[in-house]
């Protein structure tokens, strides 16, 4: 599994706020922080690993609790997010001002497990249907829907050049695919309106037979779609889901973020977001 | 930093107490289901500073909670649907409290259930165990049998009471609902067969619906309501609970003096039962408001969610704020 990294609760600054899509924005902090509180450090955000979250809230803000936001890409000096503006708290974090502070918890979660892992390869040779070619390269899809682009691009900018095939699929417009086409084997697009890539939904254009592991992120309804084409599929895949949840402390403490699975109810929070579509109840 | 903190230096006060024979370094506690079993927060926060952890509410036998959605933000406000979702009090026993005991503050275990016997049975348990003290829960809003139900009504408060009191030395304190008609009748009623502390408030029922659907936007209907919204009202029942039952008084350490609560000295061949304050307590400032009412501590919940370091703010507030009124 993901190392448990160090986690903080501090207050970031804003470096910059742009729109990238409708409605979408692209918020990056520094990393860098001081003390906002009596008992707080100065210190730097731990580095995040792809497929992990912060509970961001801005400051000043009119809502009680921060807002889980999948990080998108990160550097030594910052971490960008992309944020969907849907109610009170995405709006506020979608009108800061560079200067401006946030509040951040993070980084929160599990991980992507890398295809070139020894647990993916671990779970692949138990898998129900053994794998034939034991020396061919894994067949894998990465998979963003909406703002679930967010995630799951930052994990296909880790893999190694040519290794996947990337598909987003957006209402309208794209966002969050910078640097994709120059990594990917494919990159696949569908807009509900046609505005870009193919007209249609996921479901037209992806094909499970074709792949060994599946990430996905995205609105429950297409990893439902993910989740039962994959089960059915004759490869057996391996599909990784991220999941969202409503959440209220993103530290495992409230039990407000749980997800049913085969092996009981798992924090959204904590124990995922990331999950074994195999285990996962949608 | 909290406003005001800065202005304040000079030397702190120790607030240092004791409730019902234990001793806390500092009237703060971590409230029920708002803090795991302590360790959730090690990671970004001192949890060795806090005076006490309220476990997660446990019943005898695991629960898996409430389905659906479970959480709802209201203005100023918290809206949860948990169902007391924890893993039995023998695997509390076994797995949780030896490391929430290595946590440093003092260990209470909140204990609920469904039946008269579920609570005597769990009872039972955690005095063989080695938790500092019991928290009788009767007062969860979210669960359909049990819960709530033994809180709202002064006899069946003092049935539960009493049954629990009957299996426990520990110190035993009784968790009352604001959603009782009679606060002060349960109160009354918990104190006279041997509550030694009452804390107060557990969650406002609440409810809500999802306009788009036409349905309760919970699967169990009603929901528990907590955070900033309800510390008016929580603060009004501390009060009315410090006026209306002889047996609770002020701590003379942290109230108000002259306290209009003074008063209550006349009644000093009364066994002294302590209240804990809580609901919606933000900042230091609302801890010092529950504090000088009469409180002789608080509990902080909601407020944990969105700024762990509230914990740290509330106590350095209140180290200066009775150290500069000392």
């Amino acid at each position: 599994m993901c190392s448990p990294y160090p986690k903080v609760a501090c207050a970031a600054t804003v470096e910059s706020i742009q729109p990238v899509g409708t409605d979408v924005f692209s918020l990056v902090l520094v990393r860098q922080f001081t003390p906002v509180s009596t008992c707080g450090d100065r210190g730097i955000i731990p580095e995040p690993i792809p497929g992990q979250f912060f509970m961001l809230r801005a400051r000043p803000s009119g809502v009680l609790l921060g807002r889980p936001i999948s990080v998108y890409c990160y550097d030594d000096r910052t971490i960008t997010f992309l944020i969907l503006k849907k109610g009170k708290g995405t709006s506020e974090l979608c009108s800061v001002s560079p200067g401006q502070q946030v509040d951040i918890i993070g980084p929160i979660g599990n991980c992507f497990l890398r295809p070139d892992s020894s647990e993916i390869e671990e779970v692949i040779k138990t898998a129900i249907t053994p794998r034939t070619e034991e020396s061919a390269e894994l067949s894998v899809a990465v998979i963003g829907g909406g703002i679930g682009v967010a995630p799951v691009a930052g994990f296909a900018l880790s893999l190694p050049p040519g290794t996947f095939d990337f598909y987003a699929s957006f209402r309208t417009g794209t966002y969050g695919l910078d640097g994709i086409a120059a990594i990917a084997k494919n990159v696949i697009i569908t807009t509900e309106d046609g505005s870009f890539g193919d007209r249609g939904m996921l479901s037209d254009v992806f094909n499970p037979e074709l792949y060994d592991l599946v990430y996905a992120c995205g609105p429950t309804p297409m990893l439902k779609y993910i989740q039962s084409a994959c089960k059915n599929a004759s490869r057996h895949p391996l599909v990784y889901l991220s999941l969202e949840q409503h959440m209220a402390c993103g530290a495992g403490a409230c039990l407000g973020c749980t997800i049913q699975t085969m092996h009981g109810n798992k924090r959204c929070c904590v124990d995922g977001p990331v999950f074994n579509a195999a285990e996962v109840i949608l | 930093m909290s406003e005001g903190t800065q202005n304040m230096a000079g030397k702190k006060a120790d607030l240092s107490l004791k409730i019902a024979g234990i001793s806390f370094t500092n009237p703060i506690i971590a409230a029920s289901g708002t803090f795991g079993y302590g360790r959730e927060y090690s990671d970004v926060i001192d949890v060795s500073r806090l005076g006490g952890i309220c476990s997660k509410g446990l019943t005898l036998e695991p629960r898996s909670g409430n389905t659906g959605r479970r959480i709802l933000e209201t203005p100023s406000g918290l809206m949860n649907s948990i169902g007391l979702e924890n893993p039995g009090i023998p695997h509390f026993i076994e797995h949780e409290l030896p490391k929430m005991l290595e946590l440093g503050p003092v260990v209470i275990a909140n204990l609920s259930g469904s039946t008269l016997n579920t609570y005597v049975e769990g009872a039972r348990l955690l005095d063989a165990s080695d938790v500092h003290m019991i928290e009788l829960n009767i007062s969860c809003p979210n669960v359909k049998a049990g819960g709530m139900a033994w809180g709202l009504d002064p006899k069946a408060a003092a049935t539960v009471t009493k049954a629990v009191r009957r299996v426990t030395n520990k110190p035993l304190i009784v968790k009352l609902s604001p959603n009782a008609l009679s606060l002060v009748k349960v109160a009354q009623a918990v104190v006279n067969v041997g509550a030694d502390v009452l804390s107060l408030v557990n969650t406002f029922q609440g409810f809500a619906l999802d306009i788009t659907t036409g349905k309760p936007v919970f699967d169990n209907i009603t929901a528990g309501f907590s955070g900033p919204a309800i510390k008016p009202l929580a603060l009004r029942m501390v009060r009315d609970i410090l006026l209306g039952v002889p047996q609770c008084s002020p701590t003379r350490k942290f109230s108000s003096v002259p306290s209009e609560l003074a008063i209550r000295k006349k009644h000093k061949k009364n066994r002294f039962v302590p209240v804990i304050g809580l609901g919606g307590i933000s900042c230091w400032q609302d801890a010092a408001e529950f504090l000088m009412t009469g409180a002789s501590a608080i509990q902080i919940g909601t407020a944990i969610f969105a700024n762990p370091h509230v914990i740290g703010d509330v106590i350095t507030g209140l180290e200066t704020f009775y150290g500069r009124r000392s």
